[in-house]
C-alpha cells in the first residue's frame, strides 16, 4: 500500500468517523434522559459508531483512537446489557470521551502524541465500578488470540468474548490479502469493513507489514490484513460473506461450545491458530524471543498490546503520517447525493455541447446560431449554478446538534432546569453559512441559558413554570432563512440598556428620548456597549452581542431582538441562503463600479437639482438628507474615495493632497494623471480643462445636476451614499480580497463583472464606521430637522398623476381614482350627439376634458393624447390629457381659492410649477348631470334632525372635498380641523352624530387618539368610525383596527367612501 | 550525468531577472507561477500606494503590487513591456508589477553575496543578496519580504 493510498484511506476514515460522531451527543443525551428505560436501538447506534471507529483506526494504526473508542464501546455495551444505568455522571464521562475522540480524529495525524489517559481511566473506573459490584472479576482481561510468532498482533478482550457468548456469536480470525482480496477486486478496506459491520462486529484488526518483506527480498506479493470478526453466521456460510479463501478463516470461538472460562477458550484458540498460521504460506517474520503473553492485568494504555509489529513498520507509518498531514477533513470533503451528481454530469455535458455549438457559430459567423447558443449557455449556466449551490447546502441541524449539550452543561453547572426545543433541523443552508453561524448561535444559546433563564427559585417566585425553556427554530421565509432563539427568561430591560448606552456616551440624550422601547433594545448591538460587562450586571443579557452582530454582518445576515422584561427574549436572525452568490446593486463613482449587497439597500433616490438645496442640509460638518420623517446622514462616495488618496512623493518624501488644506480641490493633477502632469506636455491644457470640470462636479452641493443617492442600512442606522449613477441589480459571485487588504473595513470582497473586470464589493458597516457617521445624531440642528420632518409628515401625502392640458398647463388627478391610463390617437375619438366617446374594450367610453367645464386652454394634441380612465358613480369615464404624464407623491399645501373654479378643486405647487388639481366628479356632474342622482341607499332619518357626519380632517382641501361628497348624499357634515376640535364637537352634539369620519395624521389629537377616546367613552363607544388615509399600508390598517376604527377608506375615492357610509348607517338603523 | 555534475546542479538556481525603475532584480523562478501582461487593474481606494489594486486572473482575484513603489523607487510607468509576475503565496495569487522582464539565468548559489551595506533605504529590506552577471549586478529579492503585509491602510489622513 503506498503512502498515498494510506492518506486517502485515512481521510476517508476521518470523514466517516466524524460523520458517525456527528449525532452522538444528541443520542447520548437522549439515552441519559431515558434513564433506566433503555432504548436499545439508540444505544446500539452509538455503540456501532464507537465500534466502527475502533475498527478503522486500528487498521490505520491509530492506536490512541482505537483504545479510546474501545473503552467507550465497552461502557456502551454495559449500558446496553443494562449493567450500567445511564445517569448524568456516566453521560458526562461518555460525552467527554467522545469529545476527545472527535479531537483525536480531527487531527488524526497527530493523534498518537495525544494523552488519553484521563478518559481511559474514567471509562475504566466506570466499567470497574459496575464490575466490582457484581463479582470481583479482573478488569477487562485481555485474552490474546494471536499465534505466538505474531506476538500481540491481535487480541480479543474478555468483554468481547462475553458479549459474543451472550449473543451467540461466532468469533473468527480472518486473513485478507490487501492485494488479491481487496485491491484486485476493486474494493477498498473501508467498504469491506462496512460490509462486515452489516452482519457482525470487527473486534480487532491489524496489518502485518513485516510479512510484506523488505526491498531486498523477493516480494511476497501479499499484504496480509488480519482481523477478528464476531458474527452470528456459522462457519459454513461465513466464507460467502467474507469472500476469502476458506483456509484464511479460522474459527476462534464457538458460542455453542462447552461452557469454558473465557480465558481458557482463549488459550485453546491460541494454540489452534498457531498451527493454522504456520501451516499457511504466511511466513512469520517476527523476531524470536519476543514476549507473547504480556501480563494481562489492568488495562492502562501502555499495556495494551501494540498492533504495530516492528520498529521498521512503525517508523514507516509515522513518516507517512507526518509528512502529509491532511488539512482539517471537516472542510476538505463534502458528501453529495448521487442524484445531484448525475444532474451535474448532465449539465456539464450540456455545457460542452453548447460550447461546441458556440465555436461553430463563431467560426461560421452565423448570428442566429450564435444567439441560440448564447441563450443555451445562459440557461445551462444558471442550472449549473443552482446545482452546484445545492451541493453546498447542508441541514442546519449540523449546528443545532451541539446545543442540547451546551444547554445541558450550563443547566447542570448553574443548577437550573432548562428544556431546549429544537425545530427545523432540516432547513438547508450554504456550508459556509452553517460554519459561520455556529459561533454566534452558541453565544446566543449560552446567553439564554446562562443569563436569560432565571434560577428555579426566582422563576417560582415570579409565578413561572420552574423549568425554563429555550426554543431554537429555523425556517424558510421569503427566500431567506430565519433562525430564532427565544427563551422564557427574565428578558431585557430596554431602559437599563439605554442608561448604559447613555452613560458610555454611545448615544445622545435627545436621540434616546425619541426611541421606542424596541429601538432601545437594539442598542445591545452597539459596539462597546456590552464589552465591559455592565449590561450583564444590570439586565443579565447582552454579553458581546455586538460581536454576534459583527459575525452575522459578515454572513450578510440581519439580527433583530424582541424582549419583554420578565417574559423572555426573542432574537431573530435572517440569513441569505447562500453567501457565495448574492444579489447586489451595481453603482458607479469616479467612473469605477462598485457592488453593494442588496440586503443593505433600503431605497434608491434621485434628488432633482432644484430640490437638492431643500433636501440636503449641513449639520456641523456633515451633510444630511431629509427623507420623509427621517434625517439620514449622507456620504459623498466620490469624496470618500478621494479623501484618503494621499500620496507620499517618493523623491521628496512630501505628503501631497493633504485633506485639510485641499478639501475641495483634492483631485489634483497628481491624483488624476499620475506624474506626467508635472511635465508641460502638449495636452496639459486639455487635462486642466478636464480637471476644472471634475472639480465643479465634485463641489459639495452641486446645484447643476440631480443627485443619485442609495439609502443603506447597517441594521442599526441608515445612511445615504451619493454616487454618480446606479447601474443595475446583478447576482454577483463574492470573492475574497487578498490578505493585503484585510485591514480595509470598507470592502467586503470583490467580484468579477461580465466584462471580466474586477469590481469591489462595499461593506456597508465598515464604510459607515470609516466615514465616522456616528457623530451626527443628536446635534441640535439635526433635532430641529427631525421635528421639521415630522411636521412635514403630518401633511398628507397625496399620490398624484400629473398630465398636461396645454403644454404650459400641468394638471393632476389623485392617483387612487385612476384605474388605467391609455395612450390614444386623436382619430380614435368619436363625436356623437355633442358628446365625445371612444371605443374601449368593446364598449363606448364617455370622454371629458378639463376644458369642457373650466376656463383652461384646449388640449394640445400634438404632444400625444392620453386617456385617464376613472371610476365615477359606478361607471367609467375617460379624462383626456396630453403627454407627458408622471406620478408624484406630493405633500404640498393645496390652495383652494386662487385657481378654484368648476372642474378644478384647487392648485398646488409641485417642483416649482403650479399644478391644477382637477375634480373629475365635478366635471362629470357638469357634463352628465343624470349620473349623480341621489343614491337610493341614503338613510332617511327617522327624527326631524338630519343625520350628521362628524368629519375630522386637518387639510382644508380634503375637508372641503370630502364634506362635499357627503353633503351631496344628503347628510349634514360637522367639520373639524383636528381630533381635539372633533371631540369637542362630538360632545357638544351628543346624540346627533351618527358616524365619525376621521383623518389619521392630525395635529393636537390624531385620528387614532380620537378613536380611542370615542371607544373609551360609554356615550359614543358604539359609534362607527371611518378612517381616512391617503396612503394606507397594512401596518396602518392594523394599527387603526387596534385603536377601534371600523373601516378604512381612501380620501378621494368618493364612491367607496359613500358606500361604506351607507353600509354603516344602514347597519346602525337596522 | 556524473555524480559531480549532479552535485553542482544541486547548487545551481534558476533566477528570473527583471527591471524595476531601471534597476535589475532577480527572483527564484521556482517562486513564480506565471508572468502575465498588464490588464485591467481595479484600484482599491484607501489602500497603501504600493498596492496597485486587484486584477482578474482567470476568475481569481489577484492583488497587484507595484514593486517600484514598494521599494521606494517611484511609480512604475505601465508600458508595452510591463509585466506582472504572479506569485503563489499560501494559495493566494499576488502579482508584482515590473518594468520589464529580461531573462532567466542559471546561477551558482555560491555566487550569491550578501547585499552591500549601501543598498538604499527600503530596498535593503527586500534584497537577500546580490550576484553578478557578465554585464551587471543583480539584486536577488526576498519573496517573503516583498509579499509581507505592512501598513494596509494609508496612514496619512
Amino acid at each position: 500500500m503506498s503512502d498515498f493510498e494510506q492518506d486517502d484511506l485515512q481521510n476517508e476514515f476521518v470523514a466517516e468517523a466524524l460523520e458517525h460522531l456527528a449525532n452522538i451527543e444528541a443520542d447520548l443525551l437522549t439515552i441519559e434522559e431515558a434513564g433506566a428505560d433503555i432504548d436499545e436501538e439508540l444505544v446500539n447506534k452509538v455503540f456501532r459508531a464507537a465500534h466502527s471507529i475502533k475498527g478503522g483506526s486500528s487498521f490505520l494504526g491509530l492506536n490512541k483512537i482505537k483504545d479510546l473508542a474501545h473503552k467507550a464501546e465497552t461502557v456502551l455495551d454495559m449500558i446496553r446489557a443494562r449493567q450500567i444505568a445511564p445517569n448524568p455522571e456516566t453521560t458526562n464521562i461518555l460525552l467527554a470521551a467522545f469529545d476527545k475522540l472527535r479531537d483525536l480524529i480531527s487531527n488524526a495525524a497527530k493523534s498518537e502524541d495525544e494523552d488519553i489517559l484521563e478518559h481511559v481511566e474514567s471509562l475504566n473506573r466506570l466499567a470497574a465500578s459496575y464490575r466490582s459490584l457484581q463479582k470481583n472479576e479482573p478488569l477487562a482481561d485481555t485474552a490474546f488470540l494471536a499465534p505466538q510468532q505474531q506476538a500481540s498482533l491481535l487480541s480479543v478482550e474478555q468483554t468481547d468474548l462475553q458479549r459474543a457468548r451472550r449473543k451467540g456469536q461466532f468469533i473468527y480470525s480472518v486473513e485478507y490479502d490487501l492485494i488479491h482480496d481487496i485491491e484486485r477486486q476493486n474494493k477498498n478496506v473501508l467498504s469491506v469493513f462496512n460490509e462486515l459491520y452489516d452482519s457482525g462486529e470487527i473486534l480487532d484488526c491489524a496489518l502485518n507489514l513485516e510479512a510484506v518483506g523488505s526491498l531486498e527480498e523477493d516480494i511476497s506479493n501479499k499484504i496480509p490484513l488480519r482481523l477478528i470478526f464476531a458474527t452470528i453466521l456459522d462457519p459454513d456460510v461465513v466464507g460467502t460473506l467474507l469472500e476469502v479463501a476458506k483456509e484464511n478463516i479460522t474459527l476462534l470461538f464457538d458460542p455453542n461450545g462447552k461452557e469454558e472460562s473465557p480465558a481458557e477458550t482463549a488459550r485453546s484458540i491460541t494454540l489452534e491458530t498457531v498451527t493454522k498460521a504456520t501451516s499457511s504460506q504466511f511466513e512469520p517474520v517476527a523476531r524470536p524471543g519476543e514476549a507473547v503473553f504480556e501480563p494481562s492485568v489492568a488495562d492502562v494504555p501502555a499495556q495494551i498490546p501494540k498492533a504495530v509489529p516492528s520498529d521498521a513498520g512503525n517508523e514507516r507509518q509515522e513518516v507517512t503520517v507526518t509528512s502529509r498531514a491532511p488539512a482539517s477533513p471537516g472542510e476538505s470533503t463534502l458528501r453529495v447525493g448521487v442524484e445531484l451528481l448525475e444532474s451535474l454530469m448532465n449539465l456539464a455535458g450540456e455545457l460542452v455541447l453548447s460550447r461546441n455549438q458556440l465555436r461553430e457559430a463563431v467560426a461560421k459567423n452565423d448570428r442566429r446560431t450564435l444567439e441560440a447558443s448564447s441563450q443555451r449557455i445562459n440557461l445551462v449556466t444558471s442550472e449549473l449554478q443552482d446545482a452546484i449551490m445545492q451541493t453546498r447546502m447542508q441541514p442546519i441541524g449540523n449546528v443545532f446538534g451541539k446545543f442540547p449539550r451546551v444547554v445541558r452543561d450550563i443547566a447542570h453547572a448553574m443548577n437550573k432546569e432548562i428544556n431546549l426545543d429544537i425545530r427545523g433541523k432540516d432547513v438547508e443552508l450554504d456550508k459556509s453559512l452553517i460554519e459561520g453561524l455556529s459561533d454566534p448561535l452558541t453565544h446566543m444559546i449560552r446567553n439564554a441559558a446562562d443569563h436569560g433563564i432565571e434560577p428555579q427559585s426566582e422563576r417560582i417566585r415570579a409565578g413561572k413554570k420552574p423549568v425554563g425553556s429555550i426554543r431554537l427554530e429555523a425556517r424558510h421565509e421569503a427566500g431567506l432563512v430565519v433562525v430564532e432563539v427565544s427563551d422564557d427568561g427574565k428578558g431585557l430591560d430596554g431602559r437599563k440598556i439605554a442608561e448604559v448606552a447613555l452613560e458610555k456616551g454611545l448615544i445622545s440624550q435627545d436621540k434616546l428620548q425619541r426611541m421606542s422601547d424596541k429601538d432601545k433594545m437594539g442598542l445591545v448591538f452597539l459596539p462597546g456597549l456590552s464589552t465591559a460587562g455592565k449590561v450583564t450586571d444590570l439586565s443579565g443579557r447582552g454579553v458581546g452581542m455586538d460581536v454576534v452582530k459583527t459575525n452575522l454582518d459578515r454572513l450578510g445576515g440581519k439580527i433583530e431582538i424582541e424582549s419583554e422584561p420578565g417574559a423572555g427574549t426573542l432574537i431573530r436572525i435572517k440569513l441569505p441562503l447562500t453567501l457565495a452568490i448574492i444579489p447586489s446593486l451595481v453603482l458607479t463613482a469616479q467612473g469605477e463600479r462598485f457592488a453593494i449587497p442588496q440586503i443593505n439597500v433600503v431605497e434608491l433616490l434621485r434628488i432633482r437639482a432644484e430640490q437638492v438645496k431643500k433636501r440636503i442640509e449641513v449639520v456641523g460638518d456633515a451633510e444630511v438628507l431629509k427623507l420623509r420623517e427621517e434625517i439620514v446622514p449622507i456620504v459623498r462616495f466620490s469624496d470618500f474615495l478621494g479623501v484618503a488618496r494621499n500620496y507620499i512623493d517618493p523623491v521628496t518624501g512630501e505628503v501631497e493632497l493633504c485633506r485639510r488644506t485641499q478639501l475641495a480641490d483634492r483631485r489634483s493633477p497628481h491624483y488624476l494623471f499620475g506624474e506626467e502632469s508635472q511635465e508641460n506636455g502638449p495636452d496639459l491644457l486639455a487635462q486642466k480643462d478636464c480637471l476644472e470640470r471634475r472639480r465643479t462636479e465634485g463641489r459639495r452641493i452641486s446645484s447643476q445636476s440631480d443627485m443619485e443617492i442609495v439609502v443603506l442600512t447597517t441594521g442599526i442606522m441608515k445612511y445615504g451614499l451619493v454616487v454618480d449613477s446606479f447601474k443595475n441589480t446583478e447576482e454577483i459571485v463574492v470573492k475574497p480580497l487578498g490578505r493585503h487588504f484585510k485591514g480595509l473595513q470598507e470592502y467586503a470582497g470583490a467580484t468579477i463583472m461580465g466584462d471580466g473586470k474586477v469590481a469591489l464589493i462595499l461593506d456597508v458597516n465598515g464604510l459607515a464606521a470609516i466615514a465616522d457617521l456616528k457623530s451626527l445624531s443628536g446635534s441640535s440642528r439635526s433635532m430641529q430637522l427631525q421635528t421639521e420632518a415630522e411636521n412635514e409628515n403630518l401633511k398628507d401625502a397625496l399620490a398624484l398623476l400629473l398630465f398636461h392640458n396645454a403644454p404650459d398647463e400641468v394638471c393632476a388627478v389623485p392617483l387612487d381614482m385612476v384605474s388605467r391610463i391609455e395612450r390614444i390617437s386623436a382619430d380614435q375619438i368619436e363625436n356623437a350627439g355633442g358628446r365625445r366617446t371612444m371605443q374601449y374594450r368593446g364598449l363606448s367610453l364617455p370622454l371629458v376634458t378639463l376644458a369642457d367645464v373650466s376656463r383652461v386652454k384646449p388640449i394640445d394634441e400634438k404632444s400625444g393624447l392620453v386617456v385617464i380612465v376613472a371610476n365615477v358613480h359606478g361607471g367609467e369615464v375617460g379624462l383626456l390629457g396630453a403627454m407627458p404624464v408622471d406620478v408624484v407623491e406630493a405633500r404640498a399645501v393645496i390652495d383652494q381659492s386662487i385657481h378654484r373654479q368648476k372642474g378644478i378643486a384647487g392648485s398646488m405647487i409641485i417642483r416649482d410649477t403650479t399644478v391644477l388639481l382637477s375634480d373629475i366628479y365635478e366635471i362629470v356632474k357638469e357634463i352628465y348631470p343624470e349620473w349623480g342622482v341621489p343614491n337610493a341607499n341614503t338613510v332617511v332619518p327617522e327624527k326631524d334632525l338630519p343625520v350628521s357626519v362628524l368629519l375630522a380632517e386637518d387639510s382644508d382641501f380634503f375637508r372641503t372635498q370630502v364634506s362635499r361628497f357627503i353633503e351631496e348624499e344628503g347628510y349634514t357634515v360637522l367639520g373639524a380641523p383636528d381630533g381635539e376640535a372633533a371631540w369637542e364637537l362630538l360632545v357638544k352634539n351628543e346624540g346627533r352624530v351618527a358616524v365619525v369620519v376621521t383623518d389619521i395624521e392630525m395635529p393636537r389629537l390624531s385620528g387614532l387618539g380620537l378613536t380611542r377616546r370615542i371607544r373609551a367613552d360609554s356615550r359614543f363607544s358604539s359609534l362607527p368610525v371611518i378612517g381616512l388615509t391617503s396612503l394606507a399600508g397594512d401596518q396602518d390598517i392594523a394599527a387603526g383596527q387596534t385603536a377601534g376604527i371600523t373601516d378604512y377608506q381612501i380620501k378621494l375615492d368618493r364612491d367607496k367612501l359613500i358606500e361604506s357610509l351607507h353600509d354603516l348607517l344602514n347597519a346602525r338603523v337596522s | 550525468m556524473s555524480e559531480n555534475e549532479a552535485m553542482a546542479n544541486a547548487q545551481q538556481m534558476l533566477v528570473s531577472t527583471f527591471f524595476v525603475a531601471d534597476a535589475a532584480f532577480g527572483l527564484d523562478t521556482a517562486c513564480i507561477q506565471e508572468v502575465v501582461r498588464v490588464g485591467d487593474i481595479t484600484q482599491v481606494h484607501h489602500a497603501s500606494p504600493y498596492l496597485l489594486g486587484v486584477m482578474n486572473l482567470r476568475g481569481r482575484i489577484a492583488t497587484v503590487i507595484d514593486l517600484s513603489i514598494k521599494m521606494e523607487l517611484g511609480r512604475t510607468e505601465i508600458g508595452e513591456k510591463s509585466r506582472i509576475l504572479i506569485l503563489d503565496c499560501e494559495g493566494e495569487q499576488i502579482g508584482l508589477l515590473v518594468q520589464y522582464v529580461s531573462d532567466a539565468i542559471s546561477i551558482d548559489a555560491a555566487a550569491i553575496r550578501p547585499a552591500p551595506e549601501n543598498v538604499r533605504r527600503a530596498q535593503g529590506k527586500y534584497v537577500k543578496g546580490v550576484f553578478e552577471t557578465e554585464d551587471r549586478l543583480i539584486a536577488l529579492l526576498d519573496t517573503d519580504g516583498v509579499l509581507a503585509m505592512e501598513d494596509p491602510r494609508e496612514t496619512t489622513w
